[in-house]
């Protein structure tokens, strides 16, 4: 596939995108493109949900 | 200078970390002005001025988060979004510290900071939950309740609080809907790309001892974002899964490390509850800070086994772990 992107940036000089080359088709999706960078990914505490029975 | 990696709570080294984020972030944006070129209309003199301000200043926590929209547009060529973005940031930047603020999530059906927010804080690939507006008097509640929180931090930790109050600037409230029918409810999240800023739940942290420990627990997120900002505490690839200490699902290591170093957090902030003057804080209270610290402690033990085992760790991230055990094995050891 041809890149299209009119303006090429260099991951390396990025606020903190030091892990994973990652391409445009993966940034279409946010969960994807986190999935690929844990250290940019959130931090949410979570619980699993009290369900009435 | 790198940055000093103790456990214990330190007001300066967060200042300076806060400062080093910005020279970053000042040096990422001249360098995608400068990539951008002639397909974005970006005033020179605007430019320099936003960029001065940011090296200078404190800012809000939602311009960094514009900087990953911005990042992100770039990549994906939707550039009328990367120029919104790019004079947001310009408009944004500001030559006066922005107050700390405990706000309610703006809806983010309506409102651009709304919606950052809540993609921003929900970015965990693995585990996605809602986020929605809470019910006014229940932010109001919870707003007293952190007000109150920092004050009694005050009291018992100074340190800790002095810390606090540099690493965080925004503190967001919101809801989970609908909870019976979420796999996940979340209590609270802490996110890179939104440096400064902490979200919690206005339905979770109803004591004071959990209200410290939450905020303590989000900000020593943040405590590490700031410390990895120049490289990686943790080596891992990010597709592999571990137990994690505090999650009832499996999680990156990154994930792991973050849980095992805000659970030693977490106990050192409520020791210093538990052992706090009877006039600070009533012995109930003590009670629950006592019992909630040996279960923070129990946290860090299983995280630091599952990093100890699995982790592939920075010589930056293993400094850090390192002085984190050293302070909970002394406290074992006192008690």
């Amino acid at each position: 596939m041809t890149d299209q992107r009119t303006i090429r940036l260099d991951w390396q000089r990025l606020l903190g995108f030091d892990q994973a080359e990652i391409t445009p088709a993966d940034l279409k999706d946010q969960r994807n493109r986190t999935a690929l960078m844990a250290k940019l990914s959130s931090k949410p505490g979570l619980a699993k949900a009290k369900r009435t029975p | 200078m790198a940055p000093a990696t103790g456990f214990l709570p330190d007001a300066e080294r967060a200042t300076a970390l806060d400062h080093r984020m910005r020279q970053r972030l000042v040096a990422s944006l001249a360098y995608v002005a400068r990539q951008a070129g002639e397909h974005l209309d970006l005033n020179a003199v605007r430019l320099e001025r936003a960029l001065q301000r940011i090296s200078a200043t404190p800012q809000d926590p939602l311009v960094v988060g514009a900087y990953y929209e911005l990042v992100v547009a770039i990549e994906l060529d939707e550039l009328d979004r990367a120029q919104e973005f790019f004079d947001e940031i310009l408009d944004r930047a500001t030559d006066a510290a922005p107050p700390f603020c405990v706000l309610p999530l703006p809806d983010p059906a309506t409102s651009r900071d709304g919606r950052r927010f809540e993609q921003l804080f929900n970015s965990d690939a693995d585990a996605p939950f809602q986020i929605a507006p809470a019910p006014e008097a229940l932010a109001s509640a919870m707003a007293t309740r952190v007000h109150e929180a920092l004050t009694l931090l005050d009291q018992v930790s100074p340190e800790l609080a002095a810390e606090t109050r540099a690493l965080v600037r925004t503190i967001v409230l919101a809801a989970c809907p609908a909870p019976e029918d979420q796999e996940f409810v979340f209590d609270g999240a802490s996110a890179f790309s939104l440096w400064g800023a902490i979200l919690l739940n206005v339905e979770s942290h109803e004591s004071r001892p959990e209200m410290v420990s939450a905020l303590v627990h989000e900000t020593a997120h943040n405590l590490l974002f700031g410390l990895s900002t120049d490289g990686r505490l943790v080596l891992n690839a990010p597709d592999e899964r571990y137990d994690s200490p505090l999650r009832p699902d499996d999680r990156p290591m990154d994930g792991i490390y973050h849980a095992t170093f805000v659970s030693g957090r977490m106990a050192l902030a409520l020791e210093a509850l538990a052992n706090a003057e009877a006039t600070a804080l009533p012995a109930q209270d003590r009670e629950q800070a006592r019992a909630l610290a040996a279960e923070s402690r129990a946290a860090f033990a299983r995280g630091d086994a599952v990093v100890h085992r699995h982790g592939r760790l920075s010589p930056l991230g293993e400094a850090i772990l390192d002085s984190a055990r050293s302070w909970l094995k002394k406290v074992v050891d006192i008690s």
